[in-house]
């Protein structure tokens, strides 16, 4: 259905009307009727959440790390030194499907691979520059040797282009830390190029179940092109967890009852990110810096994440569902949201529609009614972009995009299918009012 | 008999008086009279009306290329030329001066009158009376060469026929082409007018929404007003090249539509040996050639008749007793003879034929200058043509379907909402000037055509300046408001 097809079989209404591309033209009061008899999990553009099975242990009450699209470091041990390798180069990256970059990260992907270390351990890591300029890499938050912290010029030179040069320290304190270049970094971090950098403690502060980590990050890629600009400053629009978009995210997939830590990292240009997890509340319990001692611990529900900063929270569920997790700033959940536009809202543009049919006949009024619907209108829109684009949902198009993510609690998580939305009891989903409804509470409608 | 030799004399007299009939000057409507009925003027501007057309509004005075009110049958180019041909003062002028030229031609040819002289003496009862006719025989010899002489002038009065007729049908391909180009470029104009209307009416409504403030919004209304001051331009160059046309042919304007301006031929087709074929061809340089020559021949007519000896020779009658009345002659007639001879010691007619060539040579420098000239003005008439055509088959080609993908590619940007609308109707305004563009191009390609051809045909015609104003005066404020 193209726009003007679509523009006439809603009687020449225009933006904000619902289109549900999975059932053409139903009504969404439609949906909520069918949403109050059969859930009807779709699997379209968000990928199957991380496994449900239980992760390997890498000690009792500590689970081996795990980043949604993402990767760990492998290790080699050599005589009792664990020795990893980075490769910083240009990678293909793709921040949600329809959306592709040309970026810098390590070892094929942005972010780079989580580094999991224990408390104590002898690390030796070899960076390969296959950069078009120089490099370092810089451990953030790690207490090591001067000559081992990566800030060019200051503590080393930087490592030319084509060449393999070594770090190799003690992670002599544990906690939730980063890695990123201290060269050019301004370029090379807008690009991609960031990593977490877990140390356990040798023995664990607390047991949980499941252990993840999400780095937020914030990009600026003009609609239609493919490289990120390095050079934004105030305009970013591609906001991302492990370096992805939503519907690009990897929802996580939990279990009702479990123990579970999420790590976030930020190595966002310029902003910070209060992240919001819904259905359940959480204590924030380390920072890069260190342990928060149970006293100093807090309830929240949002937890901010600061610039060059690790927050670390730690919560039961106690009640299954998808439950979205998300940056709050509104704005941070908008992917390519043009900025600068005239505020078209309430306008009556009808006038300008009827000789605008007769100058430029493709052309289509939007914004006037909101914006709630303009991500799943059928628009001729530059390539590889996704303006304003959010997914289809179980019960109609999420409108939200960038750093939005999906929480699946489960009460049997090993056998729940990953790609599954919940599958609500009948009954427990918000709908229409019944006119007896209304007329025994009184409202008038 | 008594009057046989008179009767004689005066037959000789009335051969030379038959009287042509005077038909050039038959009887024309006089232009100059102010009483000749006037055409209502031109509309005045609609763009500048209270409350504008545009383009598609129901009860536009702008539904076609012009306004409505010279809206007319279309005029087809061949129909244009027939009309000139059939109507065009200038053509009419010139076949009546070929005329005069041949009539001069048989006025060189007739020798010179004989002289009659009678002599009356009265007497008493009688009187004494002397007749005497006489003819230059000299003019007679001398008439062949003044023939020659009106022999090429009558050539030259030709060429210039010739040269007029391939005037006024290039001036009707001009004017045509231009009165083409005018009202597309109108037709374009009013289109931009419509876009800029969009721009004020999409301000105003986000003002009336809330959603502006007014030193946003009053940019696109001045914008808007700034246009239709173009748009008039426009109309009166439409107003202006329709009478041209008019003109053109020759008679009074009822003004017609004209068939839209053709697209180019895939090649400019200028002739390789266009130089040598203008040259060949020139009706310009032919009426030097043929006025030279005519001063040539004057030149030796002037040299023959100085000299040449005047020879007259006469016939004579005298009577000495004619009495008064019808009565018989008391004598018989006595007939003589006479013979005058001009020695040309004095003036040997030197002067003047050494006067005559010297025009004559004067005349052929000013032959050479004019070649040389006109060689020139072939070669630039060549490029001028290569060039116009190959612009008009750029931008026709490159620049205007790049700036459609300009508009296409501001569409998609709009609609992912990058940039405004105000920003998608400039990129809109853009092509348009680049249509203008186009058809400035395609016109004065047109125009080149019309040039080259005429220098084949014989003739320099003085083509309209290029001319490359566009109504670009959009002033939208840039950025996303
Ligand atoms: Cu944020």
């Amino acid at each position: 259905m193209d726009r003007r097809a679509f523009l006439q079989s809603l009687g020449g209404a225009a933006a904000g009307a619902l289109v549900l591309t999975r059932a053409g033209a139903a009504s969404a009061s439609e949906h909520h009727e069918l949403a109050h008899t059969t859930p009807h999990p779709t699997r379209g553009p968000v990928p199957p959440a991380t496994s449900g099975a239980r992760p390997t242990l890498l000690q009792p009450g500590q689970p081996h790390v795990v980043t949604p699209n993402g990767s760990t470091l492998p290790w080699r041990i050599v005589d009792g030194v664990k020795v990893g390798h980075l490769v910083a180069a240009p990678v293909a990256h793709e921040f949600a499907p329809g959306m592709r970059a040309e970026a810098w990260g390590y070892n094929g992907s942005t972010p780079g691979p989580t580094i999991e270390a224990v408390e104590g351990d002898r690390l030796r890591l070899y960076v390969t520059n296959r950069l078009p300029e120089p490099t370092t890499v810089h451990w953030h938050g790690l207490v090591l040797p001067n000559g081992m912290d990566g800030v060019a010029g200051l503590n080393q030179p930087p490592i030319p282009p084509g060449e393999t040069w070594v770090y190799e320290f003690v992670a002599k304190h544990p906690g939730t830390f980063m890695y990123h270049p201290h060269y050019d970094e301004m370029t090379q971090m807008a690009l991609g190029m960031a990593g977490m950098f877990i140390v356990h403690p040798r023995t664990p502060r607390s047991h949980v179940d499941r252990d993840f980590v999400l780095m937020t990050h914030e990009w600026k890629l003009e609609v239609g092109a493919r490289r990120p600009d390095p050079n934004a400053m105030n305009d970013f629009n591609v906001l991302t967890f492990n370096s992805r978009a939503f519907p690009g995210t990897q929802p996580l997939l939990i279990g009702v009852g479990e123990r579970v830590r999420i790590r976030f990292g930020n190595l966002s240009a310029m902003d910070h990110h209060p992240i919001h997890l819904h259905g359940l509340w959480f204590h924030e319990t380390a920072t890069d810096g260190g342990f928060i001692p149970a006293s100093a611990q807090r309830p929240e529900t949002t937890v901010l994440v600061p610039v060059g900063s690790t927050r670390v929270i730690e919560f039961v569920a106690t009640e299954p569902g998808d439950w979205a997790m998300h940056c709050h700033m509104t704005h941070h959940v908008m992917t390519q949201m043009g900025h600068g536009l005239p505020n078209a809202v309430g306008a009556d543009l009808s006038r300008v529609d009827h000789r605008m049919s007769r100058a430029l006949p493709s052309y289509m009024t939007m914004g006037t009614r909101g914006m709630g619907g303009m991500g799943e209108m059928v628009m001729d829109v530059p390539p590889n972009s996704l303006p304003m684009r959010g997914a289809e949902g179980p019960f109609s198009y999420v409108d939200m995009g960038g750093m939005f993510t999906v929480l699946k609690v489960r009460e049997d998580p090993e056998r729940a299918d990953p790609a599954d939305w919940y599958a609500h009891p009948p009954g427990s989903v918000a709908g229409p009012a019944s006119a007896e409804a209304l007329r025994r509470d009184g409202i008038g409608a | 008999m008594r009057f046989a030799p008179l009767a004689l004399l005066l037959a000789l007299f009335a051969t030379s008086a038959v009287a042509a009939p005077d038909d050039a000057a038959a009887s024309r409507p006089d232009p100059g009279d102010p009483t000749v009925p006037t055409l209502p003027l031109p509309a005045p501007t609609l763009a500048l009306q209270t409350d504008p057309p545009l383009p598609g509004d129901p009860s536009t005075g702008w539904a076609g290329l012009g306004d409505p009110a010279s809206a007319g049958p279309t005029l087809t180019l061949d129909e244009a030329l027939a009309l000139a041909r059939a109507h065009h003062p200038l053509l009419a002028a010139a076949g009546v001066g070929v005329r005069a030229a041949t009539s001069e031609r048989a006025a060189a040819g007739r020798i010179g009158n004989p002289s009659f002289e009678t002599e009356v003496l009265p007497g008493e009862g009688d009187n004494e009376v002397e007749l005497a006719a006489r003819l230059d025989l000299t003019d007679g010899v001398l008439a062949g060469l003044r023939v020659r002489v009106a022999d090429a002038r009558r050539d030259a009065e030709q060429s210039r026929a010739q040269a007029t007729t391939v005037r006024v049908e290039a001036e009707v391909r001009i004017a045509y082409v231009s009165l083409q180009a005018a009202s597309l470029r109108l037709a374009v104009g009013q289109r931009a007018l419509e876009i800029q209307a969009v721009a004020r009416d999409a301000a105003e409504a986000l003002y009336a929404s809330g959603g502006l403030p007014w030193a946003e919004v009053v940019p696109h209304v001045a914008a808007y007003e700034r246009l239709r001051l173009s748009v008039a331009g426009l109309e009166l160059d439409v107003a202006a090249a329709r009478e041209r046309l008019a003109a053109s042919l020759g008679r009074f304007g009822a003004a017609s539509e004209v068939a839209p301006l053709p697209d180019l031929p895939s090649d400019p087709g200028v002739p390789a040996d266009l130089e040598a074929r203008a040259v060949a061809a020139s009706l310009e340089l032919a009426a030097l050639r043929e006025e030279a020559t005519a001063l040539g021949r004057a030149a030796t007519l002037a040299r023959v008749s100085g000299a040449l000896p005047e020879v007259e020779v006469g016939l004579l009658a005298v009577n000495d007793r004619l009495p008064l009345g019808l009565a018989a002659p008391q004598e018989p007639w006595r007939f003589g003879g006479s013979v005058e001879l001009t020695v040309p010691l004095f003036a040997q007619g030197v002067a003047a034929g050494r006067a005559a060539s010297l025009r004559r040579d004067e005349l052929a420098w000013r032959l050479e200058a004019e070649a040389v000239q006109l060689r020139a003005d072939a070669r630039i008439a060549a490029a001028r043509l290569h060039v116009a055509h190959a612009k008009a088959a750029h931008l026709r080609d490159v620049v205007l379907p790049r700036q459609r993908e300009v508009t296409e590619a501001t569409l998609r940007q709009y609609n992912a909402m990058q940039l405004s609308v105000f920003q998608l109707l400039q990129a809109r305004r853009a092509e348009f000037d680049a249509e203008l563009e186009l058809v400035d191009a395609l016109r004065d390609a047109w125009i080149a055509r019309v040039g080259l051809d005429a220098l084949a045909a014989g003739v320099r015609v003085d083509l309209p300046l290029t001319q490359t104003a566009t109504p670009s005066a959009g002033a939208t404020p840039d950025g996303g408001h």
